[in-house]
Parts: structure tokens; C-alpha cells; sequence
């Protein structure tokens, strides 16, 4: 066994090894209650994980390997836009009519986004149409763009709004980034180098996810810091408010 | 190769924009900006989006005559919807930065504010939209007032918050 191998063995099994420190961490800060599908997104990567370890180590034939895999990706994308829903959800509403309203709002901008995504990776790979796996490729692609697009749309919408988001949602809106970004760029790299090479872009691959699972630990373990000024400033704001009231209703 | 190329840009930008987001987080931990309301005249916007004033212009002033003084009307309008939404972004960051006080009804008044404001937010962007489409046909589309009684509401809800902080202020520092 080589250093490699021990490095892609240890990213296989480290990061997993920590989901069920975010979980506990999460639980712990009451995140649970606000994000209940980002908690069962952590624990069905961890059960997934532990599952393919033993198909690995057990030395299944690879054909179940592949399938399980494949299976297990299609869950975890529907528990990524599952999530993506929950980072938009708490900052608008805590009533139910206007949390399904959101909802729905949100389920069409993302069928929009899937929509445009395949249109973008369509062009993209419009001259290899006619080569194996590329219509596999074309779906995948274009749901993680589609997701990267909800991504930065989470970041703009708060920022539109004037909301700050709770460290847990920022966390978990970095992570869910780091993890989507990385497919397309594994992509890439496999596209330009040879063969020989695809271990080393699939330590890259999983070295991403490992950054996305700490950043995860990290922003489940930091506490929400309201900031002190806010209170200090709130009679200034007082005053304002009154010359406002003043201004609008001589 | 140009595909890979393109592909490669937009998930360039896509890690820088993330990169951004945890950098421009973390520099606002030292940086938290004064709290500031923009003057808003309720009773002019109101009097811009009436639709009362805007049927007696039409009825007294010629059609291209009416065209032009509506736009310039949908302008002014535009200039206080947005003044209105940048007040309502302080409003939401005012109820967010109580939201977890431990007093509870302040907390609670807080989370209330905080909604309403989201609301006039999201009344303020529509609104802009709608005024956008009445610049383009004056005569068909007709501007809503209504965004100026959310924004009394969201603003009268941060009076009574402002006022029970501040009263709590002053009860804590004479104990």
C-alpha cells in the first residue's frame, strides 16, 4: 500500500467519520428543529457511506459497488434541494401560508434553474452527443449547476432582504457549495489528464467534500454573536425613527 | 475544449463567489454599520399612486400630455418605493438584531418586526417591478399605494419595539 492510497482511504473514511459530530453539535444548538433535512442529509451520508465501505472492504463485485452509488446519488441530490429549501425558508417565514408560499415560489425557481442548466450543459457538450455517458453526465452537470445557482441565490436573497444568516445556514449553504462546485471541476480535470492520473483528481474530489464536512463542524460548534452595537444604537435609532414619524405625519 | 473552458470559468467563479461570502462574513464581525432611516413623505407617495388623482388627470389632460406627466409621476414614485425598500432593510436587520433577546417579548416584537419588514421587502421589489411595467404603458397600468401601508405597519411595529428595548435599558441600568 502506498502513502496515496492511505490519503484517499483516510478522506473515504475521516470526513464520514465526522457527520455524527455535526449531528451531535446540531442538536446541542437546537439547529435540529430549523434544519430537520440537513440533519437527515448528515446521517444518510453517514449510513451510505458506512454501507459502500463494507461493499468495498468486502469485495463485492463491482457492479454492486456502482449501482449502490449510483442510487445513493440520485437520494442525496433530492435531500440537497431539500436542504437548499431550508436555507430560503427561515429567513422569510415562520407562518405556514407564507412558508408554502415560499415553497412553491422556490420549487419553480428551481425547476426554472434545472431548466436553463440543461439548456447551458446541453450547448456544452453538443459536439460529443454521440459518445458513451454523456447523457449521464449532462443530467448530473446540470443539476449541480442548477443547485450552485440556488446556492448563490440563497447569498443574494438575504443579502436583498438585509438579513444576516444564522452561522448554521451559512455553513451549511458554504458546504452544500464546496460539494456541488467540486463535481464540474472533477470533470475538467479528468477531461485533461490521463488515466493514470484519476486517483490523484479523486483525492482532490474528496479533500473538497472533507473542507465542506469541517466547515460544517465548524459553523454547527460556533455560537450566532448579535452584535453589541445593535442595542447601543437603538436610542440613536429611536430619534430617527421620531424625526421620520415627524416627517410622514406633520 | 471550449466546453471544458467554459466549464471551468463558471466554477471558477462560482468558488471565488463563495470565497467572497465567508471573507465579506467575517470582515462584518469588526464592522457593524449605524442604524439610518431614510425621510419618506407617506402622504406624497400616496398622493403619486392614487388612483383617484390619476383618473382625474386623464379625464382633464390630453392623452400624450397625460403620458408624460405619468411617467414623471411613476418616476417620483420609484424613487420613494426605493427609498422605502432601503428602510426596510434596516427595519429587518433592526428586528433580526433583537430577535434573540432574552427578554421575550422583545424577542417575540423582534421576530414580528422582522417578518413585517420581509414582507414590505418583498411588497417594495413587486411594486418596483409593477411602476417599471406602468413607465412602459402609463395609460394601461396603473401604480399601487398599498406598499405605504405596509411600511406604517413594519414602521409602527418598530416604534413600540425600540420603545420596550429602550425601556428595559433604563430599568437595567437603575437596578
Amino acid at each position: 500500500m502506498t502513502l496515496e492510497h492511505y490519503i484517499w482511504l483516510y478522506l473515504w473514511i475521516g470526513p464520514h467519520l465526522l457527520l455524527p459530530l455535526v449531528a451531535v453539535l446540531m442538536y446541542r444548538r437546537g439547529q435540529h428543529k430549523a434544519f430537520p433535512i440537513f440533519l437527515g442529509y448528515v446521517f444518510y451520508q453517514f449510513l451510505q457511506s458506512c454501507f459502500l465501505l463494507a461493499v468495498y472492504l468486502l469485495k463485492a463485485p463491482e457492479v454492486i459497488y456502482r449501482e449502490a452509488h449510483l442510487f445513493g446519488t440520485a437520494i442525496e441530490t433530492a435531500f440537497q434541494f431539500g436542504v437548499l429549501q431550508e436555507l430560503f425558508t427561515p429567513s422569510v417565514a415562520t407562518g405556514a401560508p407564507l412558508r408554502r408560499g415560499n415553497a412553491r415560489m422556490l420549487n419553480w425557481v428551481a425547476a426554472g434553474l434545472v431548466f436553463v442548466a440543461t439548456f447551458f450543459v446541453a450547448a456544452l457538450y453538443y459536439s460529443k452527443f454521440d459518445r458513451p455517458m454523456v447523457h449521464t453526465y449532462l443530467i448530473v452537470e446540470s443539476i449541480n449547476a442548477a443547485q450552485c445557482a440556488l446556492i448563490v441565490l440563497a447569498f443574494l436573497w438575504y443579502r436583498f432582504l438585509g438579513l444576516r444568516m444564522s452561522p448554521m445556514a451559512f455553513g451549511i449553504a458554504v458546504g452544500i457549495g464546496l460539494e456541488t462546485g467540486a463535481d464540474p471541476l472533477v470533470v475538467i480535470l479528468k477531461n485533461s489528464v490521463s488515466p493514470a492520473s484519476y486517483p490523484r483528481v479523486d483525492i482532490l474530489q474528496m479533500a473538497i467534500y472533507h473542507i465542506a464536512v469541517l466547515v460544517w463542524v465548524y459553523y454547527a460548534w460556533v455560537r450566532e454573536k448579535v452584535p453589541s452595537e445593535s442595542n447601543a444604537g437603538l436610542p440613536q435609532w429611536t430619534e430617527q425613527a421620531h424625526e421620520l414619524e415627524r416627517i410622514v405625519r406633520p | 475544449m471550449i466546453s471544458l473552458i467554459v466549464l471551468g470559468l463558471v466554477t471558477v467563479a462560482f468558488f471565488v463567489f463563495l470565497a467572497i461570502q465567508v471573507w465579506q462574513r467575517s470582515s462584518l464581525h469588526t464592522t457593524a454599520g449605524a442604524v439610518q432611516l431614510n425621510p419618506v413623505d407617506l402622504d406624497a407617495f400616496e398622493t403619486l399612486t392614487d388612483p383617484e388623482e390619476e383618473q382625474y388627470l386623464k379625464l382633464n389632460l390630453p392623452r400624450a400630455e397625460f403620458r408624460r406627466v405619468q411617467r414623471c409621476r411613476i418616476r417620483a414614485a420609484k424613487t420613494y418605493v426605493s427609498a422605502l425598500s432601503q428602510n426596510a432593510r434596516v427595519l429587518v436587520a433592526a428586528g433580526q438584531s433583537v430577535r434573540h433577546h432574552p427578554d421575550e417579548s422583545i424577542a417575540a416584537s423582534g421576530q414580528e418586526l422582522m417578518q413585517r419588514a420581509v414582507q414590505l421587502k418583498m411588497r417594495c421589489l413587486a411594486s418596483t417591478l409593477r411602476l417599471n411595467a406602468a413607465l412602459v404603458f402609463p395609460t394601461l397600468l396603473s401604480p399601487s399605494n398599498s406598499v405605504a401601508n405596509r411600511y406604517l405597519a413594519a414602521k409602527h411595529m418598530a416604534a413600540v419595539l425600540d420603545g420596550k428595548t429602550v425601556a428595559q435599558v433604563r430599568i437595567s441600568s437603575s437596578t
